[in-house]
């Protein structure tokens, strides 16, 4: 394999990385804030959702810069690649969030009225009827928010993550021959992209046959 | 020796609105050991929301509940007196209109949920028990199955047999059958026919009147949160005390 | 750990930033509105039954919708650079943007279509009603109630891609932004304060499209209080 063949496929495994690490991150995120969101306590409650709401009112383009030069300010002297992951991840975060939140008014509550009426504690209605449900239902909306991570690291190239766009950018600085190069690239992304895709179909079609729960 | 004519559950003076209105006026009365109460009347007129207030799904803005002499008292809303209401709870069992099964799990995971999680009871006991109460309405072999599998009426008989895991002292039904088709109906009335032979002490909530007249010993007709009537179910269906009753017995009956 | 905003900076950014935004505004707006007008013929294409029209034209949403706009833009700005064809960094933003909106956009009108009972669509044929006039006075105004609350995210989603375009270095906000901070050196102040304006903008639009959401309803009721039948004349039974 060519060097450039080599260089791409080392970005493409680094984007791929990238956005799981993101994801699960964001998934972390996303529970704490959905807790946030049945605080007892209502500026909890106004936070998390002024929160999600800033978080997709503005880009992520934006967001990763802002993340970049605020963490060194408040004493987080961060590599590049982890500035953007934090980026990334609070990003994808309120995205989940909101998947959670879907989620948990998709279970009928019926469902957990008759756990209360059989007195089950609600620590165990949490534990054994919501979240396995939930965590069935957000399977396929997860997969997309995959795709979205794979296709927004691309922006971390502007702070000089070496993923996939920073490593075309770098062949072309020596081949010129941006076409060629950002046609492969294009394609690379492409194929995760619509793999991805293609997972999330399947997955929709499991849960209308009911296979799924 | 407990008083035999003390009662299980007194309801006193109970109250409920929802958005300003009131669905509940003021309604009391005792149930005993062995008693099966069937409420009756047109809907809205608060039956569902009565039951729901005994075990305090719906808590009542105003009265209390009584269950072998422990009272809840309304009036505190959603949440508080936690411990009481679990405890209260754990002596009442519920079967709803819409069944409420789990549908991730299986039947027999339905059955042992409460009893190992409200209890604390073992596995294997839990397991026991279960397998007896599914054999009791007729379901042992679909013990491995999963709700959507089964049919509505066989959904409610393992909905029913979920509530008798926890052993209640009283069983309130709402509108068991109303969501079934009607070659449905029958497995699940026998079912509950069975219950109150055995003895149980059963609220059940229903249109179904030949159920009621079978199997009910008082019948409440109940019409905007009062009610009008608390009659033995023989002369009930006879000659109902109150002309609102009679209204509404012959509007059925002539639908039948 | 002392974090000092510097207000001067802030007020001396403004304007700029200010200017970015119309910018932005205009940018997006252009893309919005060719998104729109080509996304119609693009979504009926894919609806076609003749693969040689549907075909292309899937491909192309497919291929717009899993790659990243910012390669997108590259691939406008700089490769088409190497055929030759050197465009303005304005021109070249609009048009990315504006392939980018024709693709997702599509899909939404694509949805919104197909979320017409296709009754509608079966009743117009046998009234003799040709295609174009079909889709354009029976099946897009029924298509309104899906289509606008889906038009609204994907115009926000083409506010914050547009970001990306300043990396091609196309005049709008962000762009500004740098700008800004080349000058004052207050990166933090200046990207705070291009994320509230983005806020504000995108907010803004989704307080606009829900207006634009009840206004056919408020139409078609003023049509019934005037006891005008907006049904088919026929009686479609599905």
């Amino acid at each position: 394999m060519s060097a450039e063949a080599q260089a791409l496929m080392h970005g493409a495994l680094f984007t791929l990385e990238a956005s799981v690490v993101g994801a699960v991150f964001g998934i972390m995120i996303a529970v704490m804030i959905a807790l946030l969101r049945q605080a007892a306590l209502a500026p909890a409650r106004w936070i998390a959702a002024a929160y999600v709401s800033f978080i997709r009112g503005t880009p992520l383009f934006v967001q990763i810069l802002v993340v970049y030069f605020l963490l060194p300010g408040v004493g987080l002297d961060l590599s590049p690649l982890q500035s953007g992951m934090v980026a990334l991840s609070l990003n994808s975060g309120a995205y989940i969030s909101e998947m959670i939140r879907g989620a948990l008014t998709a279970i009928p509550p019926g469902q957990v009225e008759a756990a209360q009426a059989l007195a089950i504690p609600r620590r165990w209605i949490w534990l054994r009827i919501i979240l396995p449900q939930v965590a069935v239902l957000i399977v396929p909306p997860l997969t997309v928010e995959l795709a979205a991570l794979i296709k927004g690291s691309a922006l971390l190239s502007v702070v000089g993550v070496v993923e996939l766009t920073r490593s075309a950018q770098q062949i072309i600085a020596v081949t010129f021959e941006p076409l060629g190069t950002w046609a492969k690239v294009a394609f690379l992304y492409f194929l995760m992209c619509f793999a991805l895709g293609q997972l999330t179909r399947q997955l929709q079609r499991l849960k209308t046959t009911g296979l799924a729960v | 020796m407990s008083d035999a004519r003390a009662p299980i559950l007194r309801v006193e003076r109970l109250s409920k609105s929802f958005a300003g209105s009131a669905v509940l006026h003021d309604v009391s009365f005792d149930v005993h050991q062995g008693e099966r109460i069937c409420i009756i009347g047109p809907s809205g007129s608060g039956k569902s929301t009565l039951l729901r207030c005994i075990n305090q799904l719906d808590p009542p803005d105003f009265g209390s509940v009584s269950l072998d002499g422990v009272a809840v008292a309304g009036g505190h809303g959603r949440g508080s007196n936690g411990e009481t209401i679990r405890r209260l709870r754990l002596s009442i069992g519920m079967v709803f209109q819409s069944f409420n099964l789990w549908p991730h799990m299986t039947v027999l995971q339905n059955l042992m949920e409460a009893p190992v999680r409200a209890k604390g009871v073992g596995k294997a006991e839990a397991r026991q028990i279960s397998i007896d109460l599914l054999r009791r309405v007729g379901l042992a072999d679909k013990h491995g199955a999963y709700p959507t599998q089964l049919s509505g009426g066989q959904q409610q008989r393992v909905a029913i047999a979920r509530a008798l895991a926890m052993n209640p002292r009283i069983m309130l039904f709402d509108e068991p059958t109303s969501s079934l088709d009607p070659e449905l109906v029958r497995e699940v009335l026998d079912v509950m026919k069975g219950l109150a032979r055995d003895g149980m002490t059963m609220l059940v909530v229903t249109h179904e009147l030949r159920f009621a007249a079978d199997v009910g010993d008082r019948i409440f007709f109940m019409d905007r949160g009062r009610i009008l009537e608390d009659t033995p179910a023989p002369r009930f269906f006879a000659e109902p005390t109150t002309g609102r009753a009679s209204q509404f017995l012959a509007n059925l009956i002539g639908v039948t | 750990m002392r974090v000092s905003i510097d207000t001067d900076a802030l007020a001396f950014g403004f304007p700029i930033l200010l200017h970015g935004l119309v910018n932005t505004i205009l940018v997006c707006c252009a893309a919005t509105f060719i998104g729109f007008a080509a996304g119609i013929p693009v979504a009926l294409a894919r609806l076609s039954r003749w693969s040689m029209m549907r075909l292309p034209v899937v491909a192309f949403v497919e291929l717009m919708r899993d790659t990243p706009f910012l390669v997108q833009a590259f691939i406008i700005y700089f490769g088409l650079a190497e055929l030759g064809i050197r465009l303005d960094a304005t021109v070249a933003g609009v048009l990315a943007l504006s392939l980018y909106a024709t693709a997702n956009f599509s899909e939404s009108i694509r949805g919104a279509i197909l979320s017409v009972p296709k009754g509608q669509f079966e009743a117009a044929r046998a009234l003799g009603i040709r295609y174009f006039s079909l889709i354009g006075r029976i099946i897009l105004p029924q298509s309104l109630g899906y289509l606008v609350p889906a038009l609204t995210n994907q115009i926000i989603g083409i506010i914050k891609d547009s970001a990306a375009l300043s990396v091609i270095t196309t005049p709008e906000m962000s762009m500004a932004a740098q700008v800004v901070v080349g000058e004052s050196f207050r990166p933090v102040e200046t990207y705070a304060m291009v994320a509230v304006l983005y806020w504000a903008l995108t907010t803004t639009v989704v307080t606009l499209m829900r207006q634009v959401e009840r206004a056919p309803r408020r139409i078609w009721r003023s049509g019934e209080r005037a006891g005008v039948d907006h049904r088919l004349p026929i009686e479609v039974s599905e």
